[in-house]
């Protein structure tokens, strides 16, 4: 605000400046700027924050467009059946209360070769998504989104572009939309009913060079304090607390530990001992897909911008993860020391491969 | 005419410019910090993002005493790190803010600025920074209980704005700016004023009584072995500083439990491999320094020892209990013989390693 009304009030001096011909004229210019500096001057200067890529530096061939735009949609199911938020999971002879769930993602792809570019909003950044479930049924602070392109940053661009400023206005950013030629995928995409099936992969997990960046002047959701592991220097890619009718709780917090620094001042740059960062690949089934062309007609010159839309529905199978474990307080696992052993189980529960299809 | 006018318009509006710019001050201050360390002594290494200045520190000393910094507003950092011992705890171990107890003894704040390493068994921190993360955003257990309070919490502390104005140049009050202030508080709490400091390195002789310079030469001894993981002007191997750049992290397994025949320690507690998740790091703690270490009681990780003179008697007969046996103890903790007037010596010596004006005596 303050260096719009800075800006505003030069400008007038300018043109004060400019028609003067006359000592007040030129004694109001002073009071002005004078004024506009008082109000400007005193004011701090913010610090900078990491820019998205400008709209402008944008430039992609308009004709032939076409991107593939990407949403995945997460369900926790418990037994084999989606839960609601405020539903309470019957484990043993104990109901229990789900207070956190929530995951880091990261390195998402389509038929390993895809790369998928996420979008940047509040729940992913640095190509880092977080998923959290509505435990206290608050939509506010859950989100079981994400969204992205099928493609390269420039889809991405595109894409972005569309979203705030609608596909007609493309032609005055000077040629936008991302140009998707992989023509192997969008024939995949199109026989989904058909032929091969589509795989989608990823981690579980931040990786390591964003894991132990300083967090407190970290974009959303990376700056979510809940799920700092700060006696770990890290984040916690997985948190999951829940309580039962008994007053008894079960945790489970994983992420990468026996990060050794190497020096001071500086974060870890070896590998961690044990990274915990989970690869994930699923087939997907052909009912958990859905694509929707979208395309959409661009300004004057009324090319389309071809623009195909998958929705994929991707289940969270809670109870693979607690596979053979019943939880109590002592079978939690925070990594707190070398002798929570539950950890290793579930770890090797992740990576099943079961819980996520 | 009018190009004249102009033009002394224009010098005028420059002057102006130049005395408004005066009159506002500079918004950032940045005095460079003058570390309170003799002549001689190496500088502390400091974080690049983070530079010392006079305004922060002040910034991080308000900040360290506000119990706003708490959630519930009943504790702030000098709770558990008071002045008057050396800003350790004379408690066996620290409780939070919401009760919770924490299984560790609250470690002093001395020549922090120096620590290759913190907390008492971690290889990863790094910095200082890093370490404040922990007490303000544990969860388990809660320390200051930060994590998901942060608006309730910076909502209290806008009389800070102007004050971090000057020194972050963004009137915006977030955890980053405390946490930087906090770290370079704790990084200007050098000492160096003890009397062993006056014999030592500035050669006053009647600074140290007889008994103490036994007690010195004990300590410095092969017999006692205590400077091999003590060493060093800061008394302790894990030192870092400007002249110091190899990594010389140190911890060890004492000989305080050997709860398994294979090196474990009490209570759930297993020391640096609890954080490196090997199992020969069992019972490695770091070498604290001991500049103040006889205001700092109760002593070890856990607060276990109440006395120094246990201490002293647990590293004569090389550990305690079955830790004397433990496999994985520090060859260095052999035990040793000690006459009850050898052993008032090193006291004697320890005691000399106290910097009454760093606590404000």
């Amino acid at each position: 605000m303050v260096p719009i009304i800075l800006y505003s009030m030069t400008y007038s001096v300018e043109k004060l400046i400019a028609l003067a011909n006359s000592k007040t004229r030129v004694y109001v210019t002073y009071l002005v700027l004078t004024s506009a500096l008082i109000i400007g001057g005193c004011s701090p200067a913010p610090e900078p924050r990491t820019q998205l890529p400008s709209h402008t530096n944008i430039n992609v061939n308009t004709t032939a467009t076409q991107f593939t735009d990407l949403i995945l949609m997460f369900t926790p199911h418990f037994q084999g059946l989606p839960i609601q938020c405020d539903q309470s999971l019957s484990i043993g002879n104990e109901q229990w209360h789900i207070s956190e769930l929530a995951l880091f993602f990261s390195q998402f792809s389509l038929n390993n070769f895809n790369t998928i570019i996420l979008d940047d909003n509040v729940w992913q950044s640095q190509q880092i998504s977080l998923i959290r479930y509505a435990a206290d049924c608050q939509k506010s602070t859950a989100n079981m989104l994400i969204n992205g392109v099928v493609g390269s940053a420039e889809d991405n661009a595109a894409k972005r572009v569309i979203t705030e400023r609608g596909a007609k206005t493309l032609k005055e950013v000077d040629g936008i939309a991302g140009d998707n030629h992989n023509e192997k995928l969008i024939a995949a995409i199109d026989n989904i009913n058909s032929t091969t099936p589509l795989t989608l992969s990823f981690n579980v997990g931040v990786p390591f060079p964003i894991n132990h960046q300083n967090p407190l002047i970290q974009a959303s959701p990376l700056n979510d304090s809940s799920m700092f592991w700060a006696w770990r220097n890290g984040y916690k890619f997985i948190r999951w607390d829940m309580q039962n009718d008994m007053g008894d709780s079960w945790s489970f917090h994983l992420g990468s530990i026996g990060c050794e620094s190497a020096a001071m001042v500086r974060a870890p740059q070896k590998p961690c001992a044990q990274p915990n960062l989970i690869s994930i690949e699923i087939m997907l089934s052909p009912d958990s897909i859905q694509v929707v062309d979208v395309s959409q007609k661009t300004g004057a010159a009324q090319s389309t911008v071809g623009i195909k839309q998958i929705k994929i529905n991707i289940s969270i199978h809670l109870d693979e993860i607690i596979r053979n474990m019943v939880p109590t307080r002592k079978s939690s696992c925070m990594f707190s020391g070398i002798d929570n052993t539950t950890c290793n189980e579930l770890v090797e529960n992740l990576k099943l491969n079961a819980v996520f299809n | 005419m009018l190009c004249l006018t102009k033009f002394f318009s224009l010098l005028l509006i420059c002057a102006a410019v130049m005395v408004v710019t005066t009159a506002c001050s500079p918004q950032k201050v940045s005095t460079p910090y003058k570390w309170n360390i003799p002549a001689g002594f190496p500088a502390p290494n400091v974080p690049v993002d983070n530079p010392m200045t006079v305004e922060k520190v002040a910034l991080g000393e308000r900040l360290f005493n506000d119990l706003r910094l708490s959630i519930n507003q009943q504790q702030s950092c000098a709770s558990c790190h008071l002045k008057a011992f050396a800003f350790a705890e004379p408690k066996k171990t620290s409780v939070g803010t919401t009760g919770e107890v924490l299984k560790r003894n609250s470690m002093a704040l001395v020549n922090v600025a120096y620590n290759g390493s913190f907390t008492w068994a971690h290889d990863a921190l790094g910095k200082v920074e890093n370490q404040i993360l922990i007490p303000l955003f544990n969860e388990a257990p809660i320390e200051m209980g930060v994590t998901g309070n942060e608006a309730e919490i910076l909502a209290r502390l806008q009389d800070y704005a102007t004050e971090i104005e000057i020194v972050f140049a963004s009137n915006e009050i977030n955890f980053d700016h405390i946490v930087k202030a906090l770290a370079s508080y704790v990084r200007s709490l050098t000492s160096f004023n003890s009397n062993f400091d006056r014999y030592a390195y500035f050669n006053e002789d009647e600074a140290l009584s007889d008994s103490a310079i036994r007690g010195m030469d004990l300590f410095f001894s092969e017999k006692l072995e205590c400077f091999h993981c003590h060493g060093g002007f800061n008394f302790t191997q894990s030192s870092k500083h400007a002249m110091q750049k190899l990594d010389l992290v140190s911890f060890h397994n004492t000989g305080l439990y050997d709860i398994d025949g294979e090196g474990s320690y009490a209570n759930g507690d297993q020391g640096l491999a609890d954080i490196t998740f090997n199992p020969k790091h069992r019972g490695k703690f770091r070498a604290p320094t001991l500049r103040n270490i006889m205001l700092t009681a109760p002593f070890m990780h856990d607060g276990s020892v109440a006395t120094m003179s246990e201490v002293i008697d647990i590293y004569a007969a090389g550990g305690r209990g079955n830790g004397v046996n433990n496999p994985l103890k520090s060859p260095f903790v052999q035990g040793f013989d000690i006459t009850d007037e050898e052993k008032q010596d090193l006291l004697n010596f320890l005691e000399s390693l106290t910097d009454y004006e760093f606590v404000g005596q």
